[in-house]
């Protein structure tokens, strides 16, 4: 997997929102490498820079500050054109809200080889909607699916095309759990084609089966979990590292004293009085 | 079960775009009724100014309609002086056949040799009488002769002094009377006689032909004012006897212009009239070799026409027609232009999760524009002839004329199309410039990258002094027609709604409700704010819009009554016309009193007052009679001139005057007219204004209104009217004219009866309203009316955006506020309450900036050199106008609110398609 090279590459990504009332730092120094044929879920507590994360990784907007590489392509300093070809033809995204997804006057099929023949491939669009479990409902309008469908149609328009990147925003947020799960194997069997996939999460349901588990907090990836592999704290370029919750709590204080011994590092309570 | 998908790939978005405006019928209606005002905005000024011209020259025609053939009629009449041979008479008749325009021709011909030493003549035996040979087509005809039958037809008077029948022998010709009796006359027969009409030469078989008193009949050389007997002759006997006798003819062929003639088809009738009056005098063409063959010498062809007076006269009114309408024009098309990008705009904002899609997929902004043109081709495929449809129904309900048909020529139907593109490519191109946005919007994520915010309300502020300034730095008289004109108004609305919208705003946010918690108003001050901007700036479109409205209805009254000031000012009654002699000689009674009831004695000079140089008007009226008489126009602006009349009876140091104009004189000041030095009047001033009724029939830059009972008490001899040798002749002397206001022909007959000469000049304001060209400030009132109607439109369509708009905020809220006991009503009263707020505080703007408007320097006359100033007039009407649409636009935002609330389901709203 580390020979692959890199869909997507992020150095210190910073994403601050401006606002009349001051401004929010979304994501404050993000490092992480997306690799081809690998299924990444982000998950993390509302609020935690998930869905900016994705909407950067999807080339919808820019970094603050940071270094971010979707597809070869630097999204900070690329020209509007070429981060539009980007999502045109090599991006697959599933927005958070599954009505801002589709095109609400054309039917559902007629939205696939739409989309597919924006991204060149001769992929059958009726097989990309079977795989999500629509293929009855190919000619019906939006209006006429349900908010579960329209989700899954979704997740269909982002997969159909073979894109080399897909992003998905919680795309399992308004499914039961076969649909849930229909829709991840539909993501994983698009992994398995050497697509990167990058979605977030709090189902636990979709987080057991990444292959690759980042946890967000406050804007920074607090942990990563990889496949069967112990869970590793994520330290950034400036040397700082996010404890877990439990950790922290044993240090009341927010004062520790870290000392090397041979490999390890030990992290204690500095002593009382001094 | 699933139907068969159809093979097509990537075709989708742009098959189903023409069916997509159809799944949301009020922004396609909206959508409609801004392409089809556009498109109707840019065909009607052609229309206009079409109508404008034809309206003009019908009123031209129909006002020389009855007039004599020649100069002063629209009529033809082509005259040669020699027998032509019958080729050349051919030849003749067949090129007059071909005249664009005019029917065909009739002749008619007499001797015209007589003078007052040569008389025609007709002679049996040894008696004479007096006898002209005279021709018309029909007339042996009408008599029950045969024109081809040798002879002539005398009447029965004079036959019977001659003492002679029917077929026996007469001579006829022309007797010089100066040095010696001789004679010149041939024998013919008498083919009949006929009995003359009463008090005319013709015979009584003739007179009632409408064109009887048209024709050319010979005049008496003793009595110019009558007509010489006729001798009625076919026409080969009188080409015969005119050779045989040496008498001069003279030929007329007259033709009738076509009354229902296009100005194109008049202004090619002047063309080919041009063009034959110079063939005949050019020796390279036929038709010249060909009159040159005529008897007993060349004739000489002459052609009278006032046709091209008159074409030339409407096509000046349709110009000044069209240079006034121009900057309502514009302003119409910038108006409806702007309804239409606004109305694109917010259906975009209706659609911001499609645009977010699209950018997200990647679509080009050119994509976006095919896909909009798409979309909105059947709306302008449809707008194009509606367009024209409304122009051409809006032209002929409030356009120059409602008896002159309206019709859509080539040219037109071109401008509708290139107007139903001009809609498809504003909306394309919003579009395109929408989605280009939405990619770019990223770019300013970048940390110290910052979004530029324009200060609009300032730069607002700035444009309209500065626009302010520049329009009234030019001159009154060009103002109207600067390309800014129409642009102030526009800034002047927008500027004050702006302000009264924050300050409206701040108001609302300092005040605390009065109204129980839980209520639709309180309920509406809760829900304002969250999209208070969207509101304030449908509030402000609104706010301009409704300016506009009420500022069109003053200017258009204004615009009219302007019309009526100026026309009082050029003639100064109904009716007015100079009488020459009928009050001179006669003493003082006559000299100053009026001759009928509803007429004034007005009579008039030049005089100077010095040390002014030139000369100034000097109007001496019979201050009893003439208030009564006089116009005062409409608006009320003449009044103070009608207060100040009963001065001139008052005593005073000098003779009392009235100055109106721009005088350097003030109330209470003094001074001496001179009357060419032959005598000079001490005045002084007891009013000043601006305008008076006939000030302005004279040029000059003040003009004196004096009491004429006074004045002709001091004026010399040579020059008073009632002494017993006055002529108006005499060098000096004052004219005199009966103003009236009654009309024309009434005032001719009320005189007529009263034995006063009635052919002198005539004006009256009817005629000075198409002569002046004020006429078309009237048609050009009536285009601001249709402006007006646009703007309101504008208004009610911002206003209906504005209920749907708070209706589709409201979604989520309505659902969960019915859950808390909300009912449905109530919600719909509240977003009522809102709107009602929004539209009354655009009613305030709207009633300041016309105010404004109304009290500032007037940008709207467009013929300033004639006095009074037009300015907009306002009216108790205007704000109950206003009141009404504040009414109508509340009634119908609450109706569309409820009804688009009702239609939704609560679930499809939580599940984001509501």
């Amino acid at each position: 997997m580390a020979t692959a090279e890199a869909v997507v590459t992020c150095e210190d990504l910073v994403k601050v929102f401006r606002s009349a009332t001051g401004e929010t730092h979304a994501l404050r120094g993000i490092g992480l490498e997306v690799l081809p044929g690998v299924l990444t879920v982000v998950a993390g507590p509302s609020g935690s820079g998930k869905s900016s994360l994705l909407t950067l990784l999807g080339a919808r907007d820019r970094p603050s500050a940071g270094q971010l590489t979707v597809l070869g392509s630097d999204i900070g300093a690329a020209s509007t054109r070429q981060l539009r070809m980007l999502r045109r033809r090599r991006i697959g995204f599933v927005p958070q809200r599954s009505s801002e997804a589709v095109y609400p006057h054309v039917r559902a099929i007629d939205q696939l080889r739409q989309v597919g023949s924006w991204r060149g491939d001769g992929d059958d669009p009726a097989a990309a909607l079977a795989a999500v479990g629509l293929e009855d409902r190919a000619d019906h309008l939006p209006s006429a699916l349900s908010g579960g469908e329209q989700q899954r149609l979704a997740v269909a328009l982002a997969l159909v095309g073979s894109p080399d990147l897909v992003v998905a925003d919680e795309p399992t947020a308004e499914l039961d759990h076969a649909n849930a799960d229909r829709v991840m194997d539909a993501l994983l069997a698009t992994a398995a084609t050497g697509c990167a996939v990058v979605i977030s999460s709090h189902d636990d349901r979709v987080t057991h089966r990444a292959d690759r588990l980042l946890r967000l907090r406050h804007g920074v990836v607090s942990s990563e979990t990889a496949g069967q592999q112990a869970t590793a704290a994520v330290i950034d370029s400036t040397g700082r590292l996010q404890l877990p919750p439990a950790v922290l709590d044993l240090f009341p204080s927010r004062r520790v004293v870290v000392e090397t011994v041979g490999d390890e590092v030990r992290l204690r309570r500095p002593e009382e009085g001094r | 079960m699933t139907r068969p998908t159809t093979p097509a790939r990537g075709q989708a978005l742009w098959r189903a775009a023409p069916r997509r405006l159809w799944r949301t019928p009020g922004w396609l209606l909206l959508v409609l009724v801004a392409a089809t005002l556009l498109v109707s905005s840019v065909v009607a000024p052609s229309l206009f100014v079409a109508t404008a011209r034809a309206t003009a020259l019908t009123d031209r025609l129909d006002a020389a309609r009855s007039a004599p053939f020649g100069p002063e009629s629209g009529d033809l009449r082509v005259t040669w002086d020699a027998v032509l041979p019958p080729a050349s008479e051919k030849m003749l008749m067949d090129r007059l056949n071909t005249l664009t325009g005019f029917d065909t021709p009739t002749v008619g011909a007499a001797g015209v040799a007589q003078s007052r030493t040569r008389k025609s003549l007709v002679r049996s035996g040894g008696v004479v009488d007096e006898g002209v040979l005279w021709y018309h087509d029909g007339a042996v005809e009408a008599l029950g002769g045969d024109p081809d039958a040798d002879g002539i037809w005398l009447p029965v008077e004079i036959a019977d002094r001659l003492g002679i029948e029917p077929g026996d022998k007469v001579r006829i010709g022309l007797v010089s009377t100066f040095l010696a009796n001789t004679a010149k006359l041939s024998p013919t027969v008498l083919a009949g006689t006929y009995e003359t009409a009463p008090d005319s030469a013709l015979p009584a078989a003739l007179a009632d032909h409408p064109d009887a008193d048209r024709w050319f009949l010979p005049a008496d050389p003793e009595d110019p004012s009558g007509d010489s007997p006729l001798a009625i002759a076919g026409r080969k006997t009188f080409d015969e006897l005119m050779l045989a006798t040496g008498d001069t003819p003279l030929y007329a062929a007259d033709l009738r212009l076509d009354p229902d003639t296009s100005p194109d088809g008049a202004s090619a009738a002047v063309d080919d009239i041009k063009r034959l009056g110079n063939d005949a005098y050019d020796g390279a063409e036929e038709l010249a070799r060909y009159l040159a063959d005529a008897e007993p010498q060349g004739a000489d062809l002459a052609v009278a026409s006032g046709l091209p007076d008159i074409v030339f006269d409407s096509n000046h009114t349709a110009t000044s027609a069209r240079d006034q309408v121009r900057p309502y024009a514009v302003a119409g098309q910038l108006l409806a232009a702007a309804l239409l990008v606004g109305g694109w705009v917010l259906l975009g904002r209706g659609r911001r999760r499609e645009q977010v899609l699209a950018s997200g997929l990647g679509l080009r902004p050119g994509e976006v524009a095919g896909l909009t043109a798409l979309e909105v081709l059947p709306v302008c495929v449809v707008a194009a002839p509606a367009g024209l449809a409304l122009a051409l129904l809006g032209i002929a309900l409030t356009g120059p004329s409602d008896a002159t048909e309206v019709a859509a020529a080539t040219g037109d139907l071109v401008r509708a199309g290139l107007a139903g593109l001009l809609a498809l490519l504003l909306m394309a191109g919003t579009a395109a410039a929408s989605a280009a946005g939405m990619d770019r919007q990223a770019r300013v994520s970048r940390l110290g990258g910052r979004r530029v915010v324009m200060p609009w309300g300032t730069a607002l502020l700035v444009a309209t002094v500065a626009v302010g300034i520049a329009v009234l730095g030019v001159d009154v008289a060009r103002r109207s027609s600067t390309p800014l004109a129409m642009l102030l108004p526009v800034l002047v609305a927008a500027t004050v709604a702006l302000a009264v919208a924050r300050v409206a705003g701040w108001a609302r946010g300092r005040r605390t409700a009065r109204t129980g918690r839980g209520s639709a108003r309180w309920l509406a001050s809760r829900r304002t704010g969250t999209v208070l901007r969207e509101v304030t700036a449908l509030t402000v479109v609104i706010a301009v819009a409704l300016g506009l409205f009420g500022y069109s209805l003053t200017v258009r009254r204004g615009l009219n009554q302007g019309v009526d000031d100026k026309t009082a000012a050029l003639v100064g009654a109904r009716s007015t016309l100079k009488v020459d002699e009928d009050f001179r000689r006669q003493g003082m009674k006559v000299a100053t009193t009026a001759p009928v009831e509803h007429t004034s004695l007005v009579w008039r000079r030049g005089a100077s007052i010095p040390p002014t140089f030139g000369e100034a008007p000097v109007l001496a009226i019979d201050p009893t009679t003439f208030a009564d008489v006089a116009d005062w126009g409409s608006s009320g602006t003449l009044d103070a001139g009608r207060e100040l009349v009963p001065g001139l009876l008052e005593k005073a140091k000098g003779l009392p005057v009235i100055l109106s104009g721009d005088p350097d004189q003030e109330v209470g000041d003094h001074g001496t007219l001179d009357f060419s030095g032959e005598f000079q009047v001490p005045f002084e001033v007891v009013g000043v204004v601006p305008a008076f009724p006939g000030a302005e029939s004279d040029t000059g830059n003040t003009t004196v209104i004096i009491n004429w009972r006074k004045l002709v008490k001091v004026v010399p001899p040579t020059v008073d009217p009632r002494k017993k040798l006055a002529s108006s002749g005499d060098a000096g002397a004052f004219a005199s004219w009966v103003w009236s206001d009654l009309a024309p022909g009434d005032l001719r007959a009320v005189l007529d009866a009263d034995g006063i000469t009635t052919d002198g000049r005539l004006d009256s304001s009817d005629q000075a309203r198409v002569g002046s060209g004020l006429v078309a400030a009237t048609w050009a009132a009536a285009y601001v009316l249709a402006l007006g109607c646009v703007a309101l439109a504008l208004a009610v369509a911002a206003s209906l955006v504005l209920a749907l708009r708070l209706a589709d905020r409201d979604a989520v809220s309505d659902v969960l506020l019915g859950r808390m006991g909300f009912a449905s009503g109530e919600l719909a009263r509240s977003r009522t309450w809102e709107v009602g707020y929004a539209v009354l505080t655009a009613v305030v703007a709207a009633g300041i900036a016309t105010a404004a408007l109304v009290l500032g320097p007037t940008v709207i006359d467009a013929t300033a050199t004639i006095p009074p100033l037009t300015r907009p007039r306002p009216d108790v009407a205007d704000l109950v106008v206003l009141g009404g649409v504040l009414v109508g636009i509340v009634l119908l935002a609450w109706l569309i609110g409820a009804a688009r609330a009702r239609r939704r389901h609560p679930a499809e709203v939580l599940r984001g398609n509501g």
